[in-house]
């Protein structure tokens, strides 16, 4: 068991020398200096023209850059070509049985009944009236009742005697 | 071989061990540490004229690379801290290199059970040779912080060396 004190400890620590470093570090802070100390004696008249370039060619750039926007923008109006008229697309008819069910034959609907012109009926009604009548009716698609019947004679007493004394009937 | 070259090399010669060992608190690796000591190193080289404490600058950048660095990979870091306390360290610290006796040996050992940070100032005292306030300046704390937390240090070595050598390895 050994005991020291602070001061000795101290001592003793500063007696105790750490390891030296690699040599490679010391290398690699030789070349990393000289090369801060290659930029850093650079002509300060050099550096003022590297920094005119580079400002030069920055602005250029931009100017390029604004340049092309602005032509992007007024292409239509000042070199464009003429107003075209407007085309729509035209959708191509399509074959109504392209996609039909075979199965399913689509027909066309009856047309309706033609209705009789001013001159049929006007040539009716000089022909016949009930020609024109029938011809109204059937327009229309109305069954007009028949002519009406004569009505069944009446019977009277004199009938009855004239019946039974001549056997006739009317 | 011009003024400049020889001043940067006084001071790599001066501190470069120190430095080495500061930054290897920092890092997982020798091989990071090394990273952060270049890093840090050729930072204060080209700044040097502009600080008021070119030393406390040295050392402050030097803990900024290791920092960042062990940020950048801190994931990684994890993974190797988490390796470390299952097994003993492969890579035994710089000052175990050479015991010249039973006592350094004990120094030595008593070193690994310091913490980070206790053991952050002891290599920027004792190896770097900063005053308290350069410490507080490098490592952005106050100078009685600084103060106190060495001389915890101390008294964590001193207990250290007391105890048994088979205890402490």
């Amino acid at each position: 068991m050994t005991g020291f004190d602070s001061d000795e400890i101290e001592q003793r620590l500063h007696a105790m020398r750490p390891a030296e470093p690699d040599p490679a570090v010391r290398r690699r802070v030789r070349e990393s200096l000289a090369r801060s100390t290659e930029d850093a004696s650079q002509p300060s008249t050099y550096r003022l023209v590297r920094r005119s370039l580079a400002l030069a060619a920055v602005l250029a750039v931009a100017g390029l850059a604004a340049l092309l926007i602005q032509r992007s923008h007024k292409a239509p109006v000042a070199e464009g070509p003429p107003d075209q008229p407007v085309v729509e697309h035209q959708v191509p008819a399509s074959d109504p049985n392209e996609h039909a069910d075979p199965l399913f034959v689509e027909r066309p609907d009856p047309p309706p009944s033609a209705p009789p012109t001013l001159l049929a009926l006007d040539r009716a009604w000089r022909d016949s009236p009930q020609a024109f009548n029938d011809l109204l009716d059937r327009a229309s698609g109305l069954n007009r009742p028949s002519q009406p019947t004569e009505p069944d004679p009446i019977l009277t007493v004199a009938d009855a005697r004239r019946w039974i004394q001549n056997e006739e009937l009317p | 071989m011009d003024q400049a070259d020889t001043d940067w090399q006084a001071w790599y010669d001066r501190h470069g061990p120190a430095l080495l060992l500061f930054a290897r608190q920092l890092t997982r690796s020798l091989a990071k540490a090394e990273d952060a000591m270049h890093d840090g190193f050729v930072r204060f080289w080209k700044q040097r004229e502009r600080v008021d404490d070119p030393a406390a600058y040295l050392y402050r950048a030097v803990r900024h690379a290791a920092l960042d660095r062990a940020r950048s990979d801190s994931r990684r870091a994890r993974r190797e801290l988490k390796l470390a306390r299952e097994r003993p360290p492969a890579e035994p610290p710089p000052w175990r290199h050479a015991a010249r006796d039973e006592a350094e040996a004990q120094l030595r050992s008593a070193l690994d059970t310091l913490e980070p940070g206790q053991r952050e100032l002891v290599v920027m005292r004792v190896w770097g040779g900063l005053t308290f306030t350069q410490i507080a300046t490098a490592t952005d704390l106050p100078r009685s912080t600084v103060a106190a937390r060495y001389a915890s240090a101390l008294n964590a070595l001193q207990q250290a060396i007391a105890l048994p050598a088979e205890e402490l390895l």
